[in-house]
């Protein structure tokens, strides 16, 4: 049933590609901002770059998230799925892992670009960075699964949706921010791997929060 | 089969159903009428389980829908008076999708074969937000044929309908009539609900103004309550 519903998620945005080509376009256009706007040296743009990172993929999550739910809105299609005889726990967790994977194919894209604008050179263990990213994308559609399924019979969802959800989720963006900081300062895992623990911890609170309340959040 | 309790709903402190009670026995017709407005299509929604009541309590088979696990809901159908599927899925996706989360593994020829039986056949593949809304209210009669279920809630069944689209529907419910299945139909037609249904049930002022069986009812009656 949870691989049904993913890929409904991800044939949705197959078919319309309505999510990760905005995701990337405004993505891109932030970075072309920070890049062209600054102007700074390769020292700089490595001490910021860890918190700019960040902001655009919080900002690409949010339009992402917005347009998951718009989709879902759409001819009131998300009845089809509360309808059927499945938990929406279930409904939850197959929503966080559908936009964790949309978010991750957007970053692929998006860091490249991110790297070669901003002047940066990152360390050689970048797979540290993809768990920071794994972890982050899944703290941040936790978070962010909750408040748009909230938000999304309100009025004014679109606004509502960033309202909510940039205070719920900052903590998280820190301890993201954190993290890949002291990645691209090479320092050992084991000086800031409480960073990770904070973030697990993160995923761990909202992804069970989530998964307990999203009956309760979907109902009218 | 399906017990309804004391089912209160309101919206923005405006009460919309108090006090609705009833029971519904297998092979159960009802047509669910009522002006625009007065709540027809808030009960089947929670009847359905999409919406929730502020107070009261639904079974389905001596198990309370709301607070048991989802699963106990197979062979519940609910269909509303909107789409209900995914604009940017084809008829064939949306069906697949639909089938498969009520727990019915359907073969796409079946699938195939109850869209051409509509006259959908040709548009297969197309994305279903080209389609008009008589071909959208055509797919939910595909999605109630495909899937095995109990009880149907249907909310307007022929709106949009031209004459050919309507009797098409009409022979679907006529099967379902003859195969004793149980439904609930909110609809604006008191005639049809006469001549198909085996029982009515009128809604006013929030609540359930009768319940009869519609061998015992005067048509003249519903028509003056209605207007």
């Amino acid at each position: 049933m949870f691989y049904t519903l993913v890929r409904k998620d991800l044939l949705l945005e197959l078919r319309t590609k309505e999510i990760i080509i905005p995701m990337f376009a405004f993505g891109l256009a932030i970075i072309m901002i920070f890049a062209l706007s600054f102007n700074a040296s390769q020292e700089i743009n490595h001490a910021f770059s860890p918190g700019l990172l960040w902001i655009i993929i919080l900002f690409i999550s949010s339009l992402g998230l917005n347009r998951m739910f718009v989709l879902e809105k759409e001819f009131d299609a998300f009845t089809l799925t509360l309808a059927a005889p499945i938990d929406r726990g279930t409904i939850f967790v197959s929503k966080v892992i559908s936009g964790t994977i949309l978010l991750l194919i957007a970053e692929i894209m998006i860091i490249p670009p991110f790297i070669i604008f901003m002047n940066i050179a990152i360390p050689s263990d970048w797979h540290i960075m993809i768990l920071i990213l794994l972890i982050g994308d899944l703290g941040i559609m936790s978070i962010g699964t909750i408040v748009s399924g909230l938000s999304m019979r309100a009025k004014l969802s679109e606004m509502l949706l960033p309202i909510l959800f940039f205070p719920l989720v900052s903590p998280h963006i820190i301890a993201c921010v954190k993290a890949t900081n002291y990645w691209f300062k090479g320092l050992s895992f084991i000086n800031w791997q409480a960073w990770i623990y904070l973030m697990l911890s993160f995923v761990l609170v909202f992804f069970l929060l989530g998964f307990m309340i999203f009956e309760y959040i979907t109902e009218e | 089969m399906y017990t309804v309790n004391n089912i209160n709903k309101s919206f923005f402190h405006r009460t919309i159903l108090e006090d609705i009670s009833f029971k519904v026995d297998h092979g159960d017709i009802i047509a669910l009428l009522g002006k625009n407005g007065i709540g027809k299509s808030t009960l089947l929604r929670i009847l359905g389980k999409i919406s929730q009541p502020d107070t009261g309590e639904i079974f389905y088979n001596d198990l309370n829908i709301c607070k048991e696990k989802a699963i106990i809901r197979k062979g519940i159908l609910y269909i509303g008076h909107d789409v209900g599927l995914y604009p940017s899925l084809s008829s064939l996706d949306n069906l697949r999708f639909a089938c498969y989360i009520h727990g019915n593994k359907v073969k796409d020829s079946s699938i195939i074969s109850t869209l051409n039986k509509l006259g959908l056949s040709n548009r297969i593949n197309d994305q279903i937000k080209i389609f008009s809304k008589g071909m959208l209210q055509s797919l939910k009669y595909a999605l109630a044929d495909l899937i095995d279920w109990d009880i149907l809630f249907f909310d307007e069944p022929f709106s949009s309908l031209d004459l050919k689209g309507r009797k098409a529907a009409q022979g679907y419910i006529d099967k379902w009539i003859v195969n004793s299945k149980t439904m609930i139909f909110a609809t604006h037609d008191p005639e049809w609900s006469l001549s198909y249904c085996s029982r009515l049930l009128l809604l006013d002022n929030q609540k359930i103004l009768f319940d009869q069986y519609t061998n015992k009812i005067d048509i003249k009656k519903i028509i003056k309550i209605l207007r």
